[in-house]
Formats: structure tokens, C-alpha cells, sequence
């Protein structure tokens, strides 16, 4: 309704001087009533001007009113019936009806942009037969509903000749986003009584095609704006257009076109937004999809992520990525871990979109890191100390450290240790074995707990303790003949000698080594030994790492066990003082001497009367008598007595 | 009498089309006022659509009278639809394509829209472009069986079915519980298969 209303602007001036309004075209003179009743009507009545005296003849048959219900109305209106739906903002034929019988205001500027209009609303009686270049009086009586003349006339003159309107002045056209303005000057209305413009058409031609007229009705001439007036073309794609321009009147006759004047549109519209964006979540990786921009003109996309959903997104893509291939490949530096992305659209104009709603991504991580190299091991106090260069994988959570010996390892961190040192002290922190040989080996573990294979150390604890001392030593004489040294393992499973020394010997200057045995022996046949001597032994046991225990030690006094010969031709012989006893020589290696018995009965018993072996072949007995009976018995180093000899009496 | 019969049965027919005439201009003055309601739009586009129907394909004047009514209409893309229907069935298929064109500028989800676009492509001889219409045309409706036979018939023919199952592929990432794109993959690679 507001271009009317703006119209009325125009009309209103006119309406104040004479609501009769004559337009001459062709042989034909349209007679407009601009405020005609909507209940009543009118009729025309005409005279040529000379002779002066010539009587006014009734023209219109009965008289012009409106039409008479709504099927009536519409089907006058033809096509110009939307145009008017639309300008009283009517749904339908009744709504229609209704309005423009109750808006005479509405119904009279209508009545101006369309003949059609005009006549179904009862504002236009249409005198054709007038004579080209006549002048004529018209005389208008208003009538009442049942079309009785009133009283009430209106009278005006008109020359019947053609004027063409002015055409319009100062057009220009400008391209912008998607549309294309037009805009031209017109005279303010003056009241000139030849001025009839009621609007303008715009004329569109697209390359070299024809030109065709873009506004169905007249685009109404609107004096408010200062005689500027301007149409969008919206009805544009890409391209350049020609503009004209032509005034339109009340009888429908229009002027000259204006020049041609072209321009193109300008695309300053960004694609739509990306949508529909999926991901499938891979191996480290992740594939971003989405929907196809649907513009023509789509040139690409830029994808961009996030590792959060309000964190500051960094673009992936170095260049465009292509509008047919709406899909991102996106190796992530961590897997398990959420990412976000989101998708701008951009035209081959270079507008970009918004980015799109953000999609989350959550990639597995199945590919282990690289393992640490340089793995080194020292040792110090029973323990161990690892070090080693750290793996370049950039999603690192640490490093798994375990603990071996022989082919079992044991893991000795229960998370991943973020240094590249460890130490190993041992079970309760007591330190390692010493002797021991440890395997460390360390992999490195990433975010997603993927663990690397892993490097691998041994070293060996170095052995600083000497093994337990030997048990159950035993030195015995066999037979005489010699020493039997035996011994239990120690309880220290490195020991690798047993080493024996022995004192006591002749030859023995101090201790005296006798021999190194290996671990497995256990026993010795001492044969060096003296009948009649102590000898100590020590043992002790030696490890693998050289410390000695302490000594385990036992003692043997070796003694000969067969006696020497009984002495031969013992004979006693009372002399002044005792008896003398006498006897041979008994030969014997080992022989110390002779002890002598005496006895007052030949088979009684003997009582020693030395104190010790004598070495000499006799013994004088001071309290001997004669009667008296002796025995002598040789007696060697280990204290054998030999045999007694024969009883000898003292005579 | 004869003559009589003949005047009459025309002015039966005057009848009619004035009567059709007057429907579709009353119909479309409508719809333009409620453009916004969409309920009451849907409906008086289901009243209008066969009276144009009616009107465009079903009389000879029918052709002329669109252009009318898109002059009183101007934008209406409805009339624009039509009048691409009229163009092509007239052979003016350049003009059916800046017609559609138009329009999928407007609605360019318009799966139907796509469609029409790459079949009027393809008509033209234009067959890049027109593999690019089908291709929307299946991203806007994956699982839309006739986008995929066109678009499979003319990747066959321009030796793009690479394409064609990279498109699948990317489809099935959106719609990874899709038998018919998993049908459809099965069947491009032993199509791709086949032609190598």
C-alpha cells in the first residue's frame, strides 16, 4: 500500500482543483473521476466547443459505476488483478471487493495505474470517436446508486491530440551484491494540464538479446523523493545488464527510452555455511567430510582445529581445499586425544563463509613411539643406575622400566616415568645381589599407553662380600698313614675355590698353603704329615669376585698305629745300688725309646717305672732287688708300645 | 444447427479457459500475499500447481500466458520452475538452464533442482558440469537411487568412477549405517574393476 499512498502525494494537488480529469489519445478521450462514489456513479455528457452553442450529448449509456460483486470485479481487473490484491493486501476476490469499495482513497489511486482498475472500479468512462486535434467540453453528472442524476457535475475541456510523456532524465545504474540499481530524475508536478505521468517502466537487456520490460506495472510516481526514483533488479545472476527507462501516463502511453546504460552485479554474498561435517576416527588419523557446497560458484573450503572446543583454532589446509572434494585427511600429533574441527566455505570471488558448527574427533593412537636409545647402566652401593637418550615421539606420557635376570624381565614402574634416568635399588630398597648380572630394559610409552620396543642393558653387580665361611671341616688320620680333610659346601652359591692351609707340619713355616679346590671338592688326602705331629687346617672359601671367607678350621694329631718291635734279650742283673736291666737294640724309624716294667710275680702285673722312654739300652731300677721280674717295651713318636720282651729276673 | 453446436462448444471452451485463467491468476495473487505462512502456503501451492499444470502444458496459450504472469510476478520462482519445464519441452534448453540456474541460486538444496540441472547439462553436451550437478544432487540425498544410476552412467561414460567412489566413500563416512551407499560402493568398485 505504500507506493499508492506515496502516490496520493502526486494526486492530492490535482484532486483539490478538479476531480475530472481528460486524457486525449488517439481518437479517444479517457474520462477520469478520481473521487467517483462508491455507491453511485456517473455519466458523461460531451459537446465540441465551437459552435459554442452546441448541445452536450449524453455519451455513456448508463451509468459508470463500480462493479457489482467480486467475480465481477476480478474478471474486469484481468491482469492487473494481482496487482491489486497485492496493493490492498487481499487474499482473495471478496476480501478484494470489500476493501476497495470501503478505501475510495485506495480505489482512486489504483484507478490511475491501471485502465483496467480504473473501469472496474468506475472511475473511467473511455469516449472513443472524438476527432484527432478537436477540442471538446465534458460535462460529468454524478449519479446515485440506482443511477438517478444528482445534482452535482463536473465540466472541463480537452484538445484531442497525443502527448507523448517526457522521458526521464540523469539514469544510472549501478552494479551491488546480487542486484542492480537503477536510478533517474523526473520532474516535480506542476499541475500542467498535459502532464499526465503516472509512473515509469524499466527495460532489461542481457547480453544481446532483447530488451524486456521488468515492471509489470508503473512504478509510481512518487514527488516526495525530489523527483529521484529508483528500481532494483534483483532478478540477477552473474553478468553485465542494460538498463532503460521510459515514462509512463494515465493512458498508458509511454516515452522514448532513455540511453543504454549497463552494469554487472557484484558477488558479496559468502557461500553457505558447511554442514553436516563427519569424521571418522582412524590410527593417528582422522577423516573430516561434509556436505558439498551447493552454491555454483564455490570455489573451496578451509578446514581448521582445535584441541578444545573454545581454544583458538589453526587452519590445516595450505591451499583451497577443492569444492568437489569436500574431505580432510588429518594426521594429529597425539592420538587419543579430542580434537575439534570446523569447515569455511569460500567462492570463487574469495567471500568466505562462517565456520561451520564445530565437529569433535577422537582418534585412536594404535602406533607405538620410538624407542630410547643409548641405554647405559652403572653400578654403585648394589644398585643400578639407568640413563638413556629419550625417544623422539612427540605424544611421550614416559618410560617403562623393567628389571631381569636371565630371560624374565619385570616391570619395575607401575606408570610411565617422565625422566630419562632410573634407578634400580633392589627389592625394598635392600639393593641388588651382589655378583648378580641384571638386565634393564626400557621402552617408551606414549599417551595412548602404546609401548615401544624396547632397549635393553645388563651389568653385573660387582661382588664386594666374601661368601659364608665353610661348614662341618673335618680332619681325620687314617690309618697313619694320613689326613683326611673334608668339608660342606658353603651357603654362597658364587663361590668358586676352597682354599686349604695347614700348621703344624716340620715343614710348615708358619701356614702353609696346601692346595685351591675347586668349588665341587670336597675332600682332601692330606699325605705330608708326620706321625706324632698336631696339624691345624683352615679353610676357607673363595668367590667369584676373589673375596675370601672367613677360615673354617679342625685340628688331627697324626699317629702311627702299628708299634715297633718288641725289644729281644732283655736281662736284669741286681748290682750294688739296684738291678740293672738291660736289653738289644730295637730298630725302628720312629723309635723314641724303651719304657721298663717291673713286676714281683712273672705274670703279675707291670708297673712303668720310667717316667718316659729312655733312649739308652739299659736302666738301672735303684729300689730293684733280686727276685724281682722286668719287661722293657719299645715306644715310638705317636707313643705305640711295642710288644713287651720277655720277662727277665733280676739274679 | 450444425454451426449453432460448433459456436457453442467454443464458447464452452472460452468459457473454461477464462475460468483457468482467472483460478491461476487468483491462486498465485494469493500465494504471493502469504508467502511467509508456510501452512497456508503449502496449500495453495498444492491448489495452484495442477491449474498451471492445466494452464502450461494443456493449452496453447498456456506458454504465453507464463510469461505474463511472471511479468506480474517477477522473481517467482514457481513461475521460474515452469517456465524451465516449458523450455525444455519447447528444445530451448539453454534457456530451461539459466531458468534452473536461477533457481538453484535461490534453493540450492533443492535436490530436484540438482537433478533437472544435470540432466539439462548433459542434454547440452556439458557433461563435466553436469557430472558436478549429479554429484550435489546425490550429496544433498545420499541415498537417493536415481542421483546415484545417473551419476554412475555418466562417471562410466567420462571414465570417472574414481570419482564417483571417492564421493561413496566420503558419503559413507556421513552415513557409516547406510546399506544402500554400502550396496553402492560394492557395486562402483566392481564396476571400476570391470573397466579396468
Amino acid at each position: 500500500m505504500r507506493p499508492l499512498l506515496l502516490l496520493a502525494l502526486l494526486a492530492a494537488p490535482a484532486w483539490g482543483q478538479s476531480p475530472l480529469r481528460l486524457v486525449a489519445t488517439g481518437d479517444t478521450v479517457l474520462v477520469y473521476v478520481l473521487d467517483a462514489p462508491a455507491t453511485g456513479g456517473f455519466i458523461v455528457y460531451r459537446r465540441p466547443v465551437t459552435p459554442p452553442t452546441a448541445p452536450f450529448a449524453k455519451r455513456s449509456p448508463a451509468a459508470v459505476m463500480m462493479a457489482s460483486n467480486p467475480a465481477v470485479l476480478s474478471g474486469a481487473l484481468g491482469a492487473d488483478l494481482p496487482m491489486a490484491m497485492r496493493a490492498v493486501r487481499a487474499v482473495d476476490d471478496a476480501e478484494l471487493f470489500r476493501r476497495l469499495r470501503s478505501d475510495h482513497f485506495a480505489s482512486g489511486v489504483l484507478a490511475m495505474v491501471s485502465r483496467n482498475a480504473a473501469i472496474a472500479l468506475g472511475h473511467l468512462y473511455v469516449d472513443a470517436g472524438v476527432t484527432r486535434n478537436a477540442d471538446y467540453e465534458y460535462r460529468v453528472v454524478y449519479t446515485q446508486g440506482d443511477g438517478k442524476e444528482t445534482g452535482r457535475t463536473l465540466t472541463a475541456r480537452v484538445h484531442v491530440t497525443d502527448v507523448v510523456p517526457l522521458a526521464p532524465t540523469g539514469v544510472q545504474v549501478s552494479g551491488a551484491d546480487h542486484e542492480i540499481h537503477v536510478t533517474w530524475h523526473y520532474p516535480v508536478y506542476q499541475g500542467a494540464p498535459t502532464d499526465f505521468t503516472v509512473g515509469f517502466h524499466v527495460y532489461r537487456t542481457q547480453g544481446t538479446g532483447p530488451a524486456h520490460r521488468l515492471t509489470a506495472t508503473p512504478i509510481l510516481r512518487n514527488d516526495a523523493n525530489g523527483g529521484g526514483f529508483s528500481f532494483v533488479d534483483r532478478d540477477v545472476s552473474g553478468g553485465t545488464y542494460s538498463y532503460q527507462v521510459s515514462a509512463a501516463d494515465l493512458a498508458g502511453r509511454e516515452s522514448g527510452l532513455t540511453s543504454i546504460l549497463s552494469s554487472h552485479t557484484v558477488d558479496r554474498t559468502p557461500p553457505a555455511i558447511p554442514t553436516d561435517l563427519a569424521v571418522r576416527n582412524g590410527d593417528g588419523v582422522v577423516d573430516i567430510t561434509w556436505r558439498l557446497a551447493p552454491e555454483l560458484d564455490a570455489l573451496g573450503y578451509h578446514i581448521e582445529r582445535a584441541t578444545g572446543l573454545h581454544q583458538p583454532y589453526t587452519r590445516l589446509d595450505r591451499s583451497l581445499i577443492p569444492a568437489r572434494r569436500p574431505i580432510w585427511t588429518d594426521t594429529v600429533p597425539g592420538g587419543g586425544h579430542q580434537y575439534f574441527y570446523r569447515v569455511i566455505a569460500v567462492d570463487s570471488t574469495g567471500n568466505a563463509s562462517a565456520p561451520s558448527n564445530p565437529v569433535a574427533a577422537l582418534p585412536s593412537d594404535k602406533t607405538p613411539p620410538i624407542a630410547p636409545t643409548a641405554l647405559a647402566l652403572t653400578t654403585a652401593q648394589h644398585r643400578i643406575a639407568a640413563h638413556w637418550a629419550p625417544s623422539p615421539s612427540k605424544d611421550l606420557r614416559g618410560y617403562y622400566v623393567y628389571h631381569g635376570e636371565g630371560a624374565s624381565r619385570v616391570r619395575l614402574t607401575g606408570r610411565p616415568v617422565r625422566t630419562t634416568a632410573f634407578v634400580d635399588s633392589g627389592a625394598a630398597d635392600k639393593g641388588l645381589n651382589p655378583g648378580g648380572r641384571y638386565v634393564i630394559r626400557v621402552s617408551a610409552v606414549d599417551s595412548s599407553y602404546n609401548e615401544s620396543p624396547g632397549v635393553e642393558a645388563s651389568i653385573a653387580i660387582p661382588d664386594d662380600q666374601p661368601p659364608t665361611p665353610p661348614s662341618a671341616l673335618s680332619s681325620t688320620n687314617v690309618e697313619g698313614r694320613y689326613v683326611l680333610v673334608s668339608w660342606s659346601a658353603t651357603a654362597s652359591r658364587d663361590v668358586q675355590w676352597y682354599a686349604l692351609t695347614r700348621t703344624g707340619g716340620a715343614a710348615d713355616t708358619g701356614t702353609r698353603a696346601l692346595h685351591r679346590f675347586p668349588a665341587s671338592v670336597r675332600e682332601w688326602h692330606d699325605t705330608l704329615v708326620a706321625h706324632g705331629r698336631r696339624y691345624v687346617y683352615h679353610l676357607t672359601a673363595i668367590d667369584s669376585a676373589g673375596n675370601v671367607s672367613a677360615a673354617t678350621t679342625d685340628s688331627v694329631l697324626f699317629l702311627e698305629v702299628v708299634p715297633p718291635p718288641q725289644p729281644r734279650a732283655a736281662g736284669a742283673r741286681a748290682v750294688t745300688g739296684g738291678v740293672e736291666v738291660r736289653w738289644e737294640r730295637v730298630v725302628s724309624l720312629e723309635l723314641t725309646g724303651y719304657n721298663v716294667y717291673r713286676s714281683s710275680l712273672p705274670t703279675g702285673v707291670y708297673r712303668r717305672l720310667t717316667r718316659a722312654p729312655v733312649s739308652l739300652l739299659s736302666f738301672t731300677d735303684s729300689t730293684g732287688h733280686a727276685g724281682l721280674f722286668y719287661t722293657v717295651r719299645a715306644v715310638d713318636r705317636s707313643g705305640n708300645e711295642s710288644a713287651a720282651s720277655p720277662v727277665a729276673v733280676a739274679r | 444447427m450444425i454451426h449453432s453446436l460448433l459456436l457453442a462448444v467454443l464458447l464452452l471452451q472460452d468459457s473454461s479457459s477464462l475460468a483457468l485463467r482467472r483460478r491461476v491468476w487468483g491462486d498465485l495473487a494469493a500465494l504471493e500475499q502469504v508467502r511467509r505462512a508456510d501452512t497456508t502456503s503449502v496449500r495453495l501451492l498444492a491448489d495452484v500447481r495442477p491449474a498451471l499444470d492445466s494452464m502450461v502444458f494443456a493449452t496453447s496459450w498456456g506458454g504465453a500466458e507464463l510469461d505474463q504472469l511472471r511479468l506480474a510476478f517477477p522473481g517467482s520462482p514457481l513461475l521460474t520452475r515452469y517456465a524451465a519445464r516449458r523450455d525444455e519441452r519447447e528444445g530451448l534448453t539453454d534457456a530451461a538452464l539459466g531458468e534452473i540456474e536461477q533457481l538453484v541460486r535461490l534453493s540450492p538444496d533443492d535436490l530436484e533442482l540438482q537433478r533437472t540441472r544435470g540432466r539439462l547439462l548433459e542434454k547440452l553436451n556439458r557433461f563435466k558440469e553436469a557430472l558436478d550437478a549429479y554429484a550435489r544432487a546425490l550429496d544433498l540425498s545420499p541415498e537417493d537411487d536415481s542421483s546415484f544410476r545417473a551419476l554412475q552412467r555418466l562417471s562410466e561414460r567420462e571414465g570417472a568412477l574414481t570419482l564417483l567412489l571417492d564421493q561413496i566413500r566420503r558419503l559413507r563416512i556421513r552415513l557409516p549405517a547406510s546399506a544402500i551407499l554400502r550396496d553402492h560402493e560394492v557395486e562402483v568398485s566392481a564396476r571400476l574393476g570391470a573397466s579396468r
